[in-house]
């Protein structure tokens, strides 16, 4: 009990009811994905509890979810990547009158996975690291180079572009003074740049700034009628009806969450077709079909607690929400990994619990939320784009009071705008980052270790199986680039 | 404590596969139609780097004319800039985001912004 009240007492519970409503705020806004709302809040998480930030970031993670859902349905445009398979059938219904009824269908699915996909974090992440306690400093380069093995997945169909953004990331991890000798790197005789460049200034920038300096110049983006605003719950033989669409959304979100790169708005489209397959009504998908709002918003919940299986257990993440995540962590000092669940066990536990708690909290909040979230969406799209940049250039500057953070979060935008423009994949880059320092320290250690010798890498059991799987992972992708188009 | 490679050998192993990957995909590019990025208009261009202007004119008018003020003309400005049409509503807005920001993060937070130096600061 006391391990419960632990990880419930102080702010986690308003922490998890906040970060839904964020969350819920954010996904409905177009354009504003889960990671750029957890981005968002990242600067303001530095002076809480460990519990408190994550708990906080990952409910918007979940809030989001569901929150996409909404313009998904109402104005057929997914407020997230993963609920725009929700757009097909979930707009249809509201044409039909029933946006109500395929609102309350995304709400009670998408409670479905997220509990479901906890479960599984629950029972998988705990093994795994058990696992990986074990591991030498060869395991851990080896562990970080199966998961930036992964860039071809998170490469949007071009492996190549993917891997200079990765190597982009890896340079910007080596600013600042070299983990080994201590000599400063790149630094241009800044002394600001002597302790490195922090992950978060980057993801901020390369997903929010990015993403403002995109919607500038976008049209504005559709209204949704207050008629809609009714929220109605599916009775028990809807339920009954969707529960097999839920379970095939459970399945295939479980797969793709554990899966690093693959992500939600993947597992929405597969858990779409599947839930289509095994449907006894197929010739209602896409004309409205409630079983095709149900099985896309179980997988999209049920990613949001699988995709941190890789990242609790291994430090990995899969996503650029899983990224943020780390960087939460990284702001207060923990390292997730095999690790974590020694150094800090009150963290994980108050994750879980905020996790469940997130979920509660976004079938209440979703109740009462529609109103407020349709005022939101109607705002006129300068006014909100004027507010974020104003919440993102305080928000950065108040982490360390300084404004060349400032300038290198807009640098990072900046950065981020050109490579969306010339088809390169940010996600890669923010892997480098983040993993850049695990790749280096512990490449180093181990030729420290080993007198120079890089056998080290394949003598050590460990390491010889994550770096084989790498390689098959990496073959695959080749593969899949060259092969397949060939 | 030393090691084989070096301060130096892990950025220059990365410049030389960053080189290998870009000489394949100028290689590629010739062989074939290079995937396509993001296409956009030489106005979304101006947009973007109009917005981008104004963030770096913030970045350098806070520490004269102090947060609240730099951060509520800043949000009228990138309003106004973005199609919100000028007048009360803008400045309001404007305003509003001046005082959230000044109750927010000096008041509630206790961040350290800067004061402006035209007001003694």
């Amino acid at each position: 009990m006391d391990h419960i009240a632990s990880a419930l007492g102080g702010w986690t519970v308003p922490a998890a009811f906040a970060g839904c409503l964020w969350g819920i705020f954010g996904g409905a806004l177009p354009g504003i994905s889960p990671s750029i709302a957890m981005a968002l809040l990242l600067p303001f998480t530095y002076g809480m509890e460990p519990v408190t930030a994550i708990v906080l970031l990952a409910s918007v993670y979940v809030g989001a979810e569901y929150g996409g859902s909404i313009p998904a349905i109402l104005i057929r445009t997914p407020g997230t990547n993963a609920s725009a398979a929700t757009t097909i059938d979930g707009y249809e219904m509201a044409r039909q009158g029933k946006a109500g009824e395929a609102l309350g269908i995304s709400l009670v699915s998408g409670l479905v996975g997220g509990l479901f996909g906890l479960a599984v974090l629950v029972l998988a992440t705990e093994p795994l690291a058990e696992v990986a306690l074990a591991f030498t400093p060869m395991a851990y380069f080896s562990l970080a180079i199966l998961g930036l093995s992964v860039i071809a997945s998170l490469s949007g169909g071009s492996l190549l572009k993917g891997v200079i953004a990765a190597c982009l990331g890896l340079l910007v991890a080596t600013i600042g003074s070299d983990p080994v000798s201590g000599v400063p790197r790149f630094t241009f005789g800044s002394p600001d740049l002597l302790g490195g460049v922090r992950p978060i200034l980057i993801m901020v920038g390369l997903f929010a700034v990015s993403e403002m300096l995109v919607q500038i110049g976008e049209p504005a983006w559709g209204k949704a009628e207050k008629r809609d605003t009714r929220l109605k719950l599916p009775s028990f033989g809807m339920q009954r009806r969707l529960f097999r669409a839920q379970a095939i959304g459970c399945g295939i979100g479980t797969f793709e969450g554990v899966t690093p790169g693959a992500g939600g708005t993947v597992a929405a489209f597969m858990a779409y077709n599947e839930a289509k397959r095994w449907s006894k009504q197929p010739e209602e998908f896409g004309k409205g079909s409630p079983e095709g709002v149900a099985a896309p918003e179980s997988a999209n919940n049920v990613v949001t607690a699988t995709a941190l299986v890789p990242l609790l257990s291994l430090g990995i993440p899969g996503s650029n929400s899983a990224a943020i995540l780390l960087g939460g962590f990284l702001i207060h000092g923990l390292q997730p990994g095999p690790m974590l669940f020694e150094k800090a066990p009150e963290v994980v536990a108050g994750l879980y619990w905020g996790l469940l708690l997130a979920n509660i909290a976004m079938l209440l909040l979703g109740l009462v939320i529609l109103t407020p979230a349709l005022w939101l969406v109607n705002r006129p799209k300068p006014y909100l784009i004027a507010a974020i940049l104003a919440l993102v250039l305080s928000g950065v500057f108040a982490i360390e009071q300084s404004f060349f953070d400032v300038g290198i979060v807009l640098t990072a935008g900046v950065v981020g705008y050109l490579l969306r423009l010339a088809g390169v994949p940010t996600l890669p880059l923010v892997l480098g980052v983040v993993l850049g320092f695990m790749v280096e320290s512990n490449y180093r250690r181990s030729l420290v270790i080993s007198f120079g010798d890089h056998w080290v890498f394949l003598q050590d059991p460990v390491s010889l199986i994550l770096l084989s799987l790498a390689a098959l992972l990496t073959a695959w992708s080749l593969w899949r680039e060259f092969g397949r188009k060939t | 404590m030393s090691d084989a490679v070096g301060a130096g050998g892990v950025p220059m192993a990365l410049a030389a596969v960053m080189a290998g990957a870009g000489a394949l995909l100028v290689l590629r590019s010739l062989l074939r139609a290079p995937p396509a990025g993001e296409s956009r208009s030489i106005a979304a261009h101006a947009k973007a780097a109009g917005l981008l202007a104004m963030m770096i004119a913030y970045v350098l008018a806070a520490p004269m004319l102090g947060y609240p003020l730099a951060i509520g003309l800043f949000a009228a400005a990138v309003a106004a800039y973005g199609g919100a049409r000028l007048g009360w509503r803008v400045a309001a807005f404007g305003a509003g985001v001046a005082a959230f920001g000044w109750l927010g993060f000096v008041k509630l937070l206790g961040v350290a912004f800067p004061v402006g130096t035209i007001f003694g600061g």
